[in-house]
Parts: C-alpha cells; sequence; structure tokens
C-alpha cells in the first residue's frame, strides 16, 4: 500500500487524545454487555477482539484485515498486534503505540534527521509511512522507484532521494546474496548432502537483512553498512559451503562410476571363471 | 603356503566337505540365492556397523550431533552411515524373499523344521535390529516412531505398562530408552544372531539345500564349490552395486534433531516393513465388542504369527493351502504398506 501524505493530512484532524476516546466510547453509551455481552460477563478472547471492534468500526477492520500485522494474526501467529495492542482495552487510547513493540525502529527513527521534522509537521510518527490499520508488507521499494514512499516529500535528485536509492541498494544486494545462498545450500540438501549446519548458520545470517531493514530508520549509511557487511560476509561463506557441497557431490558420483566400473569387471571375470569351469566339466 | 595351512589347519577335509555339497538347478533355482544376500548384507552391518560405533555417542545430547559429524567430519563417514541405513532396509528385504521362498518352494518339509524355527527366529530379530536401530540418530521422525511403537506395547493387557516400562528403560522415550537400544542394537542382539546365524548354516549344511516337491526325480545338481559359490559371489557384487548407487545417490538423511517437548509432526510413520501392521491397528475400532482394540489388533497378530511359524506341522499335507496363504500374506503386505505410507 502506499500511504500518501495527503491522506496522513486528511486523516490528521480525527486523530485525538486518549480522553478524547474514553468520551466518545461514553457519548455513544457504550455499556459493558456491547462488548462483553449479557449473562455471564466472559473475558474476550484475543482470536474475537477483531471481531467485537467491528461491531462499530467495520471500515477499521477492512483496513486492518489487509495488514501485515492481520496476515500474522490470522496465520496464528498470535502475537501480532491486534485493536487492543495499539488502542488499550478498558483505557481505550489513539495514540500510535507502536514502539511498544518495534523499540529497535523506533530507537534508529529517534536518531533520524525525520524525527524532529515529522514531529514539526505533525505527520505521526510511525504512520507517516506506514499508516496506521492498513499497514503493508515492508519491503526495500519503499525506498526508491516507483512504489518509494520517499518521493512522496523529496523529489528526485534531491539528496534523500539519493539516500534512499543507496539504503535500497545496500539491503537490495544483501537481500540478492542470501538468497543465492539459500538457493545453492537448498540444492545441496535436496540432493542428499548433510547441510543443516549451513542452514542453521543461514538462518542467523538472514538476522543481518532484519537488522539492516531496521537500521534503515536511522537513515544513516554506516548504521546501515555493519548488518550489511555481516550478512554479506556470511551470505559469501555460505555460498563457498553450498559449492562445497555440490563438488562432494559430483566427487561421489564419479567415484561410483569408478566402482561400479570395477565391481561389473569382477562380475564379467567370475561369469567367465564359471562358463569355462563348466565348460571343461 | 596352502600346503603349510592345510597341515595346520585341515583344509583338504573342508574342501572335501564342501565338494559333496550339491544345489539342485531347475526353473526356480535363483532364489537360493536370496539367503546368502541375507546373510552378506549382515556381514555388511556389522563391518559398518562397527564403524560407526567409533564415533556415535547414545546419549540425548550427542546422539544426533555424533551422526552429524559422522557424516560431514569423518573421512568416507557419510558413506559408511548410508551403507548401514541402506543395507539394513535390504536386508529386511532379502529375508523376507527369502522366507516367502521357502514358503512357495515347500522348502520346511522334514527334516528342515528346525531350519525353518531358526530363519524365522532370524527374521524376528532382523526387525529387531530395524526398530532398535532406528531411535539411533535420535531425529524427530526415529523418536515419535519410537513412541508409536512402544506404545503399542503398553496395550498388552495385563503386563503392558511394566513391558512398555522395560522397553523405555522409564516412563517415556528418553536417554535410558537411547542406552537401552543401543546396548540391544551393538551388543544383545548381534550375539544372538551370530549364534543363531551359525546353528542356521550348519543345519543347511546338514540337509542340504532342498528342490520342490513337485519335481521330477533326479533332480539335476551343481556343485556347492565352486560352481555355486562363484554364482553367489556374483550375486554379492551385484547386492553391493545396489547398494553403491542407493548409498551414493540418494544419502540416508539425518533429518532434524528430536525434540521431546514438540508436538509429532504430522504423518508420523514407522519404517516401510513396519507399515502394514501399523496401518492394520489403525483401521481397527477403538472397542470390539468388551476388548480395546489395539488389544485385538495385537492378539490376532500374535497369532497369525505362531500359525505362520508352525507351517512345518500344518503345511506338509497342504502344499495349496501354503501356497495360497502365502500369496494373501505378500498382497496384504504389499497393500497395507502402501496404503499405510500414502494415508
Amino acid at each position: 500500500m502506499k500511504f500518501t501524505l495527503a491522506a496522513l493530512l486528511l486523516a490528521l484532524p480525527a486523530l485525538g487524545t486518549a480522553e478524547d476516546v474514553r468520551v466518545s466510547h461514553a457519548k455513544a453509551e457504550l455499556k459493558c454487555v456491547d462488548c462483553h455481552g449479557s449473562g455471564a460477563i466472559a473475558k474476550i478472547k484475543r482470536s474475537e477482539v477483531t471481531k467485537t471492534c467491528a461491531r462499530c468500526h467495520a471500515e477499521q477492520l477492512k483496513q486492518y484485515t489487509a495488514s501485515v500485522h492481520w496476515a500474522k494474526f490470522s496465520k496464528g501467529e498470535t502475537a501480532a498486534a491486534t485493536c487492543l495492542d495499539c488502542h488499550g482495552s478498558h483505557e481505550t487510547r489513539k495514540a500510535p503505540t507502536c514502539e511498544s513493540c518495534h523499540a529497535t525502529l523506533k530507537e534508529m527513527y529517534d536518531k533520524s534527521p525525520h524525527a524532529k521534522a515529522f514531529e514539526r509537521m505533525q505527520l505521526g510518527g510511525c504512520v507517516g509511512c506506514h499508516g496506521n490499520h492498513e499497514i503493508a508488507v515492508t519491503s526495500s521499494a519503499m525506498l526508491a522507484g516507483d512504489k518509494s514512499l520517499c518521493a512522496d516529500c523529496h523529489p528526485a535528485g534531491t539528496g534523500p532521494s539519493k539516500m534512499g536509492a543507496l539504503l535500497q541498494s545496500k539491503l537490495d544486494g544483501l537481500h540478492t546474496s542470501l538468497q543465492k545462498s539459500a538457493e545453492i545450500l537448498e540444492r545441496a540438501r535436496t540432493v542428499g548432502m548433510e547441510v543443516s549446519d549451513s542452514l542453521v548458520k543461514l538462518q542467523e545470517a538472514n538476522q543481518t537483512q532484519v537488522q539492516a531493514r531496521v537500521a534503515v530508520h536511522s537513515l544513516r549509511v554506516e548504521d546501515v553498512d555493519v548488518p550489511v557487511k555481516e550478512g554479506l560476509q556470511a551470505a559469501g561463506q555460505l555460498y563457498k559451503e553450498g559449492e562445497a557441497a555440490l563438488r562432494e557431490r559430483d566427487k561421489r558420483r564419479m567415484g561410483l562410476v569408478v566402482s561400479l566400473s570395477a565391481i561389473l569387471l569382477t562380475i564379467v571375470g567370475l561369469w567367465l571363471r564359471i562358463r569355462k569351469l563348466e565348460n571343461h566339466s | 603356503m596352502y600346503r603349510w595351512l592345510n597341515e595346520r589347519l585341515a583344509l583338504d577335509s573342508i574342501r572335501e566337505l564342501m565338494s559333496h555339497k550339491k544345489v539342485p538347478v531347475h526353473s526356480q533355482s535363483i532364489w537360493y540365492y536370496f539367503g546368502g544376500i541375507t546373510l552378506f548384507l549382515f556381514m555388511i552391518q556389522v563391518a559398518t556397523g562397527i564403524m560407526l560405533l567409533l564415533y556415535y555417542r547414545p546419549t540425548p545430547t550427542e546422539a544426533y550431533e555424533s551422526v552429524q559429524f559422522i557424516m560431514t567430519r569423518v573421512q568416507f563417514g557419510w558413506l559408511i552411515r548410508s551403507i548401514h541405513s541402506w543395507a539394513a532396509n535390504l536386508m529386511v528385504l532379502a529375508a523376507f524373499i527369502h522366507m516367502f521362498s521357502v514358503v512357495f518352494l515347500h522348502a520346511y518339509r522334514r527334516p528342515r523344521e528346525m531350519t525353518w524355527f531358526s530363519g524365522m527366529a532370524l527374521l524376528g530379530l532382523i526387525l529387531a535390529f530395524g526398530f532398535s536401530g532406528y531411535l539411533l540418530p535420535w531425529n524427530e521422525v526415529s523418536y515419535f516412531a519410537t513412541k508409536v511403537g512402544t506404545d503399542m506395547a503398553a496395550s498388552v493387557p495385563a503386563v503392558g505398562s511394566y513391558l512398555a516400562r522395560f522397553i523405555r528403560g522409564g516412563e517415556d522415550i528418553g536417554g535410558g530408552t537411547l542406552t537401552r537400544f543401543f546396548g540391544l542394537h551393538v551388543a544383545v542382539l548381534p550375539g544372538i544372531t551370530t549364534v543363531l546365524l551359525l546353528v542356521h548354516v550348519v543345519l543347511v549344511q546338514q540337509h542340504g539345500i532342498s528342490a520342490p516337491p513337485k519335481l521330477k526325480r533326479p533332480v539335476p545338481e551343481m556343485p556347492f564349490f565352486p560352481n555355486f559359490a562363484l554364482r553367489e559371489m556374483m550375486a554379492w557384487y551385484g547386492t553391493l552395486a545396489v547398494l553403491g548407487v542407493l548409498a551414493a545417490l540418494y544419502p540416508w538423511e539425518l533429518g532434524v534433531k528430536a525434540d521431546p517437548f514438540a508436538s509429532a509432526p504430522a504423518g508420523i510413520r514407522p519404517e516401510w516393513y513396519f507399515l502394514a501392521p501399523f496401518y492394520t491397528l489403525k483401521l481397527i475400532p477403538a472397542h470390539i465388542w468388551i476388548f480395546e482394540g489395539e488389544v485385538v489388533g495385537l492378539a490376532g497378530f500374535a497369532i497369525l504369527i505362531v500359525v505362520w511359524c508352525l507351517l512345518p506341522f500344518w503345511g506338509v499335507k497342504r502344499p495349496r493351502w501354503v501356497a495360497g496363504a502365502g500369496v494373501a500374506f505378500i498382497a496384504y503386505l504389499a497393500t497395507f504398506s502402501v496404503l499405510g505410507y500414502y494415508r
């Protein structure tokens, strides 16, 4: 989803304080039974929260079900954010609380020039680029190119735009290297080579990709370079391990051909011996 | 050199004994090779098993890692482990083929009853080798398959819980089970098998190789040594070639390390040679009249195994029944193994 600045600006008047929201629930004369049902008051199950809120907030649910949070939640990752994690339950609030789960991202963001600028322009921090309910899966395409979010504020050719392209190339380079390593290791695994150690190391190396994506939020090349360099080094080593496994496979096949030839020759020799023996007798 | 050895080992008398041994020659003679092939595969198992013993460590914390070490760090370790695993499977297959060839050639007849009994006991030992060895790499599949297998023992009436505890070395599969299975696999079973194998071979030597009763007498024969022995050697080399191809092109996978706290992965099933009884027990309803379904199933298997082992007593005068039972047995094993694999 491309969350445009214009859309955000249109949405801004709707944002209010926690006090406003509590008042709005009270104003709407919402009672306990409206959420918890009549009869025996039961705790609302985590899996039922979205359904409960959607009784009044159908539009927000529609946006939420298109988000990465819902994509994970609906696949059984119940730790993924749902309504209550951002808005609270009885102490209903509207203030964005992304940092309660994404603390490192917030730390990086606070180091960036965006932090002060967004505050000055009242762009709402994280939601300024990622939106709120409809938070899409992130990718390096958000940094440069047709789907760039940076381009909403920074025209092409400007310093920030170039910085976006540079960060994108670093992330993509790391992704491609890790992808190549994963492919060669998978090839080795499917032909029966024992590469489980390398596959564990690949999982660890994939973490550098996550770290690099987090570091992008500081908009400082040196922050991104640390995990990228580490990841590229690991990916290179893993690719070599994959190559070695495939070379070993080839060696084994060659060994098999030699062994089979020797066995075949022996069988032929035995057969000739039997024939000679039986012809004599 | 020969003279020197002959003087001390009386090789001539052995040669003399072997020269008298004859093998019947007829259209079904090919089945005579499978006993020797089973023996050859057993010898491979002993040799590769000893090599694996040098590095294997039978504890839950080290078993998986030691097998991984064998496969990745030890020179030709992958080949030894792969040959050991493939040869185990081929040995089960060869033993079954050998058993069915004895059945269809009616070779269990007097005076070979003891040869049949010792052969059946050897087949049971081969299956026990498979069951105990399967757990040793301590991977996810072997762990849960052993859990299912030992749970079956627990359902035996009266002694089930004691039996399961005895097999597992505790309430559940753990370190106690692994050391128990290891001891069984590398000491107890090889010891009993070697003795029984010697008895079986001596009995075969004593009574000679049986020719099917329907053949016109006298049945043409060939000397065991060297004619049949050279042919048997060809069969062994052929088996070695098959083993080499399987081990090199389809190395035996190690899988994921067992995690006793994880839930069992979907579609867990035992080795192929236990699939038919496993699937049969799955099909039996939970309760049959006043009995538990699994108990009825196990009792049924026990009765069938006893009846099958007593074949020399009821089958001699009913060769058609025996042939029918053999065909039905093969059809059951094939059908239920395939169904058990795919369902």
